[in-house]
This record gives structure tokens, sequence and C-alpha cells, in this order.
């Protein structure tokens, strides 16, 4: 029997959930008093009362943005996003195979979602589950790039390594330049960049979906890929991909698995010793979304912060995380929007590391901010 | 006291009919409240989470009216069931109530309300240069509200004193709805008994706390910390002598005995030698000017320990403080489940008790981690427990009890910190004519025994 939640209390202070209701019952601890004596692990074998069965305590277990921020405070290291996702995981339920459909199967017509959604005036759409849908399905239509705010380049170039870059869905799906752009900056870093086209989605949300079958198919495929192609280095520039990618060193043979863990690189990570020159286009303030999916070690800000007076918010998770965007859009939406109003005032530009959080917060911004990611305006230097 | 089991029709009706969204009813949100960090559970009959000190005040009269049983609540991490329903009740939830109001640069005041997160008041009053100095070592997690409750003192106890030390003034709802005011914004004030200060540390059993008159101080200017080794924790106490017998007076002096050494090296990297066995960890504070100086008297009087690191300002001093952060996780290697004390000596007796404290243990097959507050003799004597071995389970009860007891011999409390709760057993420690005056006292404010029963005193 695993041994769970102490009711301490520090995951209260880091959860993004609990921030916008200040009610325990939407803390962490809250979710697993409700969720563990279902659990195999951690059930104690006792009989659940009715009134607690899941299909009871669903309603407020699935409010989790599975941003990991609980775990890493927590004395035992649990994860309430993985308890949710192995609730989820033992009750299926239509919202998943939903959201399955949409990551796996739908991809292709995520722009054309977006360019319908830009149909629908904003008026009907103001808040709730609805707004939240349409607005970040608006994000998936991409704004141009502005002229580059930064220019890159390596004080020296690296002794040739081949690289993959695992794009993620986003980038493949609705922002094709992150993926150029990405390819640009290793080749000009020294690096050969091996196609990464075969990759598919990283898992990481099929997992917070429960759909551990869908997850490890995908796990499977891009393994797959990498050993054939030689087992290189695999660079993302999503923070989120990058997280999920290295849980796959769970599920490996051991040799392969430490060779893994080696080789993922967060593409900023690549980027060594760079040389930035800020252009007269960048602006004077710039705010900055720290993605949860770092895990504490944001490798992109540093970079960034070579050339830009960075104003890092001081919200927490902007609610794209996990599977929120289905189970409760308007929440997600709403953490989205606290997010922002925690960026420094006078930053209209805002920029993160992250696809996902690239589209939630650009999905609540407004007309008056301008949410991308860092790529759209870092270039090579001529 | 109410002796009902749950609430009638009409009830429920008039409580989600006047405080609408405020009230739940629902079985999965009443288990959150059930319990707290002592993981003992209790019967919820209700959950009402108050927006403001008048509508409390129509709550806690028709409470009162209707005899029915109120438990009021922090963030719940009393490890002491204090916040845990002893009968059938209604949960307060005052976590809605976490306003800080006004932090006073002039009056060196905090005014808040009392579900405020410790850490949250203390950062916003570091932005104005000011010190809310009571700082429980879980102070991310707790609420102002609760340190109050239990009067809770934490590391720097030792030069700054306990949450007593800081309210001013207390504004609390009374069982039948009275809104009363004690203290206020002066740092002085005499006039009348000392009302808001019997407040602290009344565990809930006089009324509910809506709002909060706190002192401030200058916030000092620079720390530094050092971290000394020792071959053991008889060493390590002499040495602490040594250094208050020099007239220096730390803001923090910790100590861990050889068993919490054992398990930081069992989990982790340590950087001290084998030969070190126990440890000391000092902080001081001031100006920029007297910390390096104070560091240099301090170091002078430790100059028996085996080995030393010391950390000037906040960065340098994360690496010592984090030591002492993994204490309570990497507990966890002696046994996956834990009963915790926080029982208090005068200092002078605080290496004797501890040596007893591990003697008990021993006889009970167990072992003792114990930690704690070296400067004012607070223990936390923690032991680890595999909740399904009965056996175990049952000579960890034991040791558990057999330390309450031992630790009245050295003139010492049951407490320090986390408050009785419903799990201490007051009795051993507070003769009954002296209990007697503490329930005619909290019968002047709650006659018919509505508020938090089965606690405290």
């Amino acid at each position: 029997m695993k041994r769970g939640c102490t009711q301490c209390g520090e995951c209260l202070r880091v959860c993004p959930v609990y921030a916008m209701f200040r009610r325990e019952e939407y803390a962490p601890k809250g979710k697993r008093i409700l969720m563990e004596p279902l659990d195999p692990e951690f059930g104690n074998g006792q009989p659940v009362p009715d009134e607690l069965v899941w299909e009871r305590v669903r309603k407020l277990s699935r409010l989790c943005a599975g941003c990991g921020r609980c775990a890493r405070v927590c004395a035992r290291k649990l994860s309430t996003a993985e308890l949710l996702a192995d609730a989820r995981s033992r009750n299926p339920h239509w919202t998943q195979f939903m959201w399955q459909m949409w990551i796996r199967a739908m991809g292709r017509l995520w722009p054309m979602a977006g360019r319908m959604a830009m149909l629908i005036p904003r008026g009907l759409s103001k808040s709730g589950d609805f707004a939240g849908l349409v607005n970040m399905a608006r994000a998936l239509v991409a704004r141009p790039a502005p002229s580059p705010w930064l220019r890159l380049a390596p004080s020296k170039r690296v002794s040739p390594q081949r690289v993959m870059i695992f794009s993620g869905c986003t980038a493949q799906y609705a922002r094709p330049a992150w993926s150029a752009k990405a390819a640009r900056l290793l080749h000009c870093w020294g690096y050969e960049v091996v196609a990464g086209d075969a990759f598919v989605c990283c898992g990481g949300t099929l997992h917070h979906a429960g759909a551990y079958k869908a997850e490890a198919g995908v796990r499977e495929h891009n393994l797959r890929v990498w050993k054939e192609a030689g087992k290189p280095l695999v660079a993302t520039f999503c923070a989120s991909c990058l997280h999920s990618l290295r849980s796959y060193g769970g599920h490996m043979e051991e040799e392969d698995a430490v060779l893994w863990q080696e080789r993922v690189f967060p593409l900023s990570r690549l980027l060594a010793d760079p040389v930035v020159t800020r252009t007269a286009d960048a602006p004077g303030q710039v705010g900055y979304h720290e993605p949860c999916h770092w895990d504490g070690q944001d490798w992109d800000m540093p970079l960034l912060a070579h050339g830009l007076a960075l104003g890092k918010g001081k919200g927490l998770c902007c609610g794209m995380g996990g599977i929120l965007k289905m189970s409760d859009a308007g929440l997600s939406a709403a953490m989205a929007r606290a997010c922002l109003a925690s960026m420094p005032s006078d930053a209209e530009e805002i920029l993160t590391g992250c696809s996902g959080c690239v589209l939630q917060l650009a999905g609540e911004a407004g007309d008056k901010r301008t949410v991308r990611h860092w790529l759209d305006v870092c270039d090579i230097a001529d | 006291m109410s002796t009902r089991t749950s609430l009638s029709d009409e009830q429920g009706r008039f409580l989600a009919d006047t405080f609408g969204d405020a009230i739940s009813l629902a079985p999965e949100v009443l288990r959150v409240y059930a319990s707290d960090a002592s993981l003992k559970t209790g019967t919820v009959l209700a959950v009402y989470r108050p927006r403001n000190a008048e509508e409390l005040s129509r709550f806690m009269r028709w409470a009162q009216q209707e005899n029915v049983t109120v438990h009021p609540r922090g963030r719940g991490t009393s490890l002491s069931g204090g916040c845990v329903p002893t009968v059938p009740g209604i949960v307060v939830s005052m976590l809605g109530m976490d306003r800080i109001i006004e932090i006073s640069d002039t009056d060196f005041v905090a005014v808040v309300e009392p579900g405020v997160n410790t850490a949250d008041l203390q950062a916003e009053c570091a932005k104005k240069g000011l010190f809310y100095p009571p700082d429980p070592a879980s102070s991310k997690a707790t609420s102002v509200g609760g340190n109050v409750m239990t009067c809770a003192g934490g590391l720097r106890a030792v030069k700054y004193g306990v949450t007593r030390d800081y309210v001013l003034g207390v504004e609390a709802v009374l069982p039948g709805g009275d809104i009363v005011r004690f203290g206020g914004r002066c740092h002085k004030d005499v006039m009348g008994l000392d009302m808001a200060r019997l407040f602290v540390g009344s565990e809930g059993t006089l009324g509910i706390v809506t709002k909060l008159c706190l002192k401030l101080l200058p916030l000092p200017e620079l720390s530094a910390s050092v971290l000394a080794g020792y071959a053991s924790l008889d060493d390590a106490m002499q040495s602490m002598a040594r250094v208050f017998r020099a007239g220096i007076l730390p803001c923090a002096v910790e100590f861990m005995n050889e068993t919490v050494l054992e398990v930081l090296t069992r989990t982790g990297e340590v950087p001290w030698p084998d030969t070190v066995r126990s440890l000391l960890l000092f902080q001081i504070d001031g100006s920029s000017d007297s910390v390096p100086h104070d560091m240099e008297r301090l170091c002078r009087q430790l100059d028996d320990a085996l080995w030393r690191i010391q950390g000037l300002g906040r960065e340098e001093e994360a690496r010592l403080w984090a030591i002492r952060r993994r204490i309570s996780a990497g507990s966890y290697v002696l046994g996956p489940d834990r009963i915790g004390g926080d029982m208090a000596v005068p200092r002078g007796s605080l290496l004797a008790a501890l040596r007893r404290f591990e003697e008990i243990a021993h006889a009970n097959g167990k072992r003792l981690i114990g930690f704690g507050h070296a400067g004012d003799g607070n223990i936390h004597a923690n032991l680890h427990y595999d909740a399904s071995d009965p056996d175990d389970a049952a000579r960890t009860q034991r040791t558990h009890r057999e330390l309450d007891r031992a630790v009245l011999e050295f003139g010492g409390s049951l407490s320090g910190e986390h408050g009785a709760g419903c799990l201490k057993d007051v009795s051993l420690q507070i003769p009954p004519r002296e209990r007697e005056l503490m329930q005619a006292v909290r019968r002047v404010f709650d006659p018919t025994g509505i508020l938090n029963p089965g606690k405290a005193y």
C-alpha cells in the first residue's frame, strides 16, 4: 500500500486552481482526500461510502491543470495529476475519448477550426466553457510574426552532432514556422538537423486524460523513430513536450533510457554560448510566462534575458495543462486571465516557451496584448 | 454541547437560502473538511465560508439559537486535531477572508483577515521594509488566523518571541453573534484585561477571529547562518550554552540529534565528515554593519565544533537551511508513517530530556528523530513506523504516550507550538482547579458550548 497525503497543506499555496476559489476542496489536498480511497494502491481496502464513489467525486477531482507544482512541494512527492490520470484510466468517460480524437485524429483540422472560431463574434463568447474553447481555437490561427527583436549567433560553432527536432502537435499543425526557425538556429550553431517529421504527439496530454494505451502507442512510435534515426540528440521548443519526453525513460530498457535522458534537450540549451543582438524593433518591456512544465529549471528565460528586459509574470499555471480545457474550459480560461493579470502592466508583448501556454494565453489576451513563442521574435544573425 | 447528528431539512434550507454559495452540503465537499493534518476524522454537517464579520455574526446567532456545534478552521494544518470535528457540526472555513487590509510603515502594524497565508503576509511586509517575525516552519502552509489560535512559535522565537507577542488587537464574532473588538493598533495599551491576547492560543474556543491587528518591526537588513558539526548532541549543547553565556542572542538555533544525521546521510549528499554526529544551525540578523561583526563573535564561541560552514545573506544561507528542510521528507526512510511531538522543556533541560526520550524510544524498539528549536527548548520528537504492522504501530503509540509523561518530569509542556487540539491529554499537565477556571472563562464567551467542544483545555 502506498502512503498518501499527510494533509500538511503545502500544496495550497502553489495550486492555481485553489488560487481561483480559495476553498480546500479545490486544492490537491482536497482532491487526494477524495481520490485516494478509490485508488487500488493508496486505498487501505476500506469500503468507500456510496456518496463518495468516483461518479460523485469526479466533478471536483478533475479540476486539475496537471501543472505538477503540488508534487514539487509535497514531502512525499505525490502527484495529484497522476492520481487523477489513474482514476480516469480506470473510469473512461466520453470527454476523454473526445480529447483523444482532437489530439490524435483531428490535428490537420486545427487551423480550419481556428478560422471558423474567428467568425464567431466576440460578444457571443465572453466567458464560460464555450468562450474558453472558442478563444483557444482562435489562437490556433497564427498572427504574422513581427520583425525580429533578437538576432542569435553562436560565439563558437559546436562540434557536428545530429539533432532531430521534436515539434509537438501545435507546431506541426498550427505553427510550422517554429520548427523551421528551430532548424535554422540549430544549423547556424553547427548541428546537423535530421528530419523529425515522423514524430507524433508526445503523449503528455493523453496521459493526463488517462488514455494510457494511446499514450503508450505514441511513445513507442516516437522511440522507434528515434532509434531508426540512429539515436541522435532530440531538441524540443515546448516545455510540456520536454516534460513528457523525459517521462519516456521509465518505460525503456535501462541502457536506452540512460541514452534517451542524456539526449533529449530543450532547444535553448543546445544554443550554447549565444551572441545575442537586440534589434531596434524590440519592445522596452516584455512579459514572460514561465511554463510549469519546466519543472523549476527554465532554459529559455536566461537566453532571452541576454537581449530583452523580461518581466516575469507572478501568476501560476495558465490553465492549459492536463485536460482542463476539456473538463472545464471556463475555469481554464479564467486561470489564463489571472495569469495575464499578473504580468507587468506595461508589457503588451508576452513571450513563453510552451506551445500550449502560447495558445492558451493568446486566446485570452484580448486585443491589447500579444502572446508569442520566443521563436517568433528571434532570428539568426546575418 | 449539542448531540445532533444531522441537520433538519429546514435548517439546511435556511443555511442555503441565507448564505447561498457560502454554504456547502455536498458529501464530497464535507469529507474534505472532516480531517486535518492529524489525519483524524469527524463528522461535518455543513461547511460555511463567511465573507465578512457581519455575515458570520448572523450565522453564529442562528447556530446558538439552533444549538448547532461550530468548528472554526483555517488551512487545516493542525497536527493535534485542532480542526477535527469532535462532535457532528458545521465547519466554518475562514480561508475566504484572507485580505491584507493595511500594512502601515508609520504605526508599524498590519491589519489582516485571519485567512491570509503567513508567508504571504511576511513577503508583503518585507516589500515595505517591515518584518512580521513569527515564523512557524510551516509558514508557507498555514494561515495567520491558525497561528493566532495556536500561538504558533517557530524558528525565530528565541529572539523574537511567539505569535502572542505580535497580536495587538482582535476582532471576533462570539457564539450568539456579538462582534467584539479588543486591543487596537497601539503598541502599548494597558486599559482593561488583555483580552486580545487571551484569544491567542485559545484554539477556537472563545470566538471566531475576523480581523487582527499585528505588531511589525523594521526588517533586518542582513542575516547570516552557520552550521556547526559535533561528535555528539552533548557536545553541541555545550557549545550552544557557551554562545548564550557570551551574551550572543541568535534569532534561531536549531539542533539535530544523531538519528537525524543518519537520516540525512542516508537520503542525500552531506557536506560534513563522518565524525560529525550532531548539528547546530545558528542564524543571526541585524544591520549590514553589525551582522559580520556578530558572526565573528559567534564563530569564536564555536571553535570547539568539528566542522562548520557559514553563509552571509539569503542566497548563501539557503544551502544551509536546505539541510534542515530535508529532515521532514527524509525521515520517511525510517518508516512510512509518522507520529510527531512538539513538546517544550526549559532550555537548560533540553539535552537531558532528549536523552530520556531516546531511552524511552529505544526501550520500545524505536528510534527518536529529535530536532527542533534549541534556543527555546522546543523539541520535535518524531517517531516513524509502519501502520500496517500492528506490533510496530502499538509500540510507537506507547512510546508517544510515554514521551508525553516524560516531558512533565522536566517541568515541560506537552505542546510548545501545535496546541492540545483533541489529541493531547490535557489533564496530565493542567491540574483540575486550573482547568475548571479555564472552562469557566470559556463559558463566559460560549455559554451553551457550541464552539469547538472537546478541544484545548
